[in-house]
């Protein structure tokens, strides 16, 4: 039992490692590859946790060369567009011009119900509203809808928009993060004063307090436990 | 760039590892088998005792390489192999010799498995 106890701590470190070595897209946006090691790595890790008989080191070392591998093969990727496109595809137009390309749907056996499920989830019931649809690489579909049917922007309304900046967070559940604060500006002095303001004693009693570049303030207390 | 060079030498490390790691079990395996086999010819030469003492030395380097063959090699594969020394041992101490050849037969096959077990060959990647 403390064979399989160290062994999971150990593979468990090594593959959070490992996932932060290969970046945040790999928690979300997979592409093909990725999923491919992703779903790998999960399995071989599993097997010398089962099975104590197998040497930690026969499921450490296949992490550790896919690992390498997908490390060369993003990179490389990165850098030619040919193995890019070879390894991951093309993004694919479903829809173009507002017209659907029956065609491109089989090729990516996408069905008119896949389509239509997608465009909901994009707030879009009406089809004839999509000028483009277009199936990216990681699976995603983007849809953008003809000029009539976008929404508004005030830059079309001529209307000047106020830039409030970028809202940053000062204070997490109690807890004071003093290098946002001086990324807005800041510092404690400023935060005991508006906290004074808002009639708050302690920055424990705050659950959550934003901040952005105009010296607006976001501001949410504790609730009190009943 | 960097995390590419760094993945490109830790696969060449690895690759080297397992190159290395093949050597090592060639020459122990190699190593071994020899003593096991001096002790097969001692049986038929000097007697029991010389051959005892061969199958000592061969069981004696076996156990040292103990931690590396335990990080390296099946565990079932390690148990099989220390039955095989055993049972040698013990047909050794009180059978004819045709049990202890078949005994001897056994361990080699044993050290012979182990041995090729890594060994880059078509078949055993496929």
């Amino acid at each position: 039992m403390a064979i399989v106890f160290i062994r999971t701590l150990i593979i468990y470190f090594a593959l959070v490692l490992i996932m932060r070595l290969l970046g945040k897209r790999q928690l979300g946006e997979m592409e093909l590859s990725e999923f491919v090691v992703a779903a790998l790595i999960a399995d071989l890790a599993s097997h010398p946790l089962q099975d104590i008989g197998i040497p930690m080191i026969n499921g450490l070392v296949p992490i550790i060369t896919l690992f390498c591998c997908e490390v060369l093969i993003s990179g490389l990727a990165m850098k030619n567009i040919r193995l890019r496109a070879l390894l991951f595809g093309k993004p694919s137009m479903l829809v173009e011009k507002g017209k659907i390309k029956q065609r491109e749907m089989k090729k990516n056996r996408f069905t008119t119900d896949e389509l239509m499920e997608e465009l909901r989830n994009q707030g879009c019931l009406d089809i004839s509203a999509v000028e483009y649809a277009v199936l990216e690489t990681d699976g995603r579909l983007s849809v953008i809808l003809y000029p009539a049917e976008r929404p508004v922007t005030p830059s079309q309304l001529k209307i000047e928009a106020e830039d409030k900046g970028y809202p940053v967070v000062v204070i997490s559940d109690g807890h004071v993060i003093e290098s946002n604060l001086r990324l807005v500006g800041r510092d404690l002095n400023w935060l005991k004063k508006r906290l004074a303001a808002l009639g708050v004693k302690s920055t424990e009693a705050v659950f959550l307090m934003t901040v952005n570049a105009a010296g607006q303030v976001y501001f949410a207390p504790k609730e009190t436990e009943q | 760039m960097k995390k590419e060079i760094f993945a490109l030498s830790l696969l060449a490390l690895l690759f080297a590892a397992s190159l290395f790691n093949i050597r090592y079990f060639d020459r122990l395996c190699l190593d071994i088998a020899a003593e096991v086999r001096a002790s097969s010819e001692a049986l038929q030469t000097e007697g029991r005792a010389a051959a005892q003492e061969h199958l000592d030395q061969a069981l004696h380097i076996w156990l040292e390489a103990e931690n590396y063959t335990h990080i390296f090699i099946r565990h079932p594969e390690i148990d099989s192999t220390a039955d095989a020394f055993y049972e040698l041992g013990q047909e050794l101490g009180s059978s004819d010799g045709e049990s202890c050849r078949a005994a001897f037969d056994k361990l080699l096959y044993h050290l012979e498995s182990i041995r090729t077990m890594e060994h880059l060959r078509f078949g055993s990647i496929m």
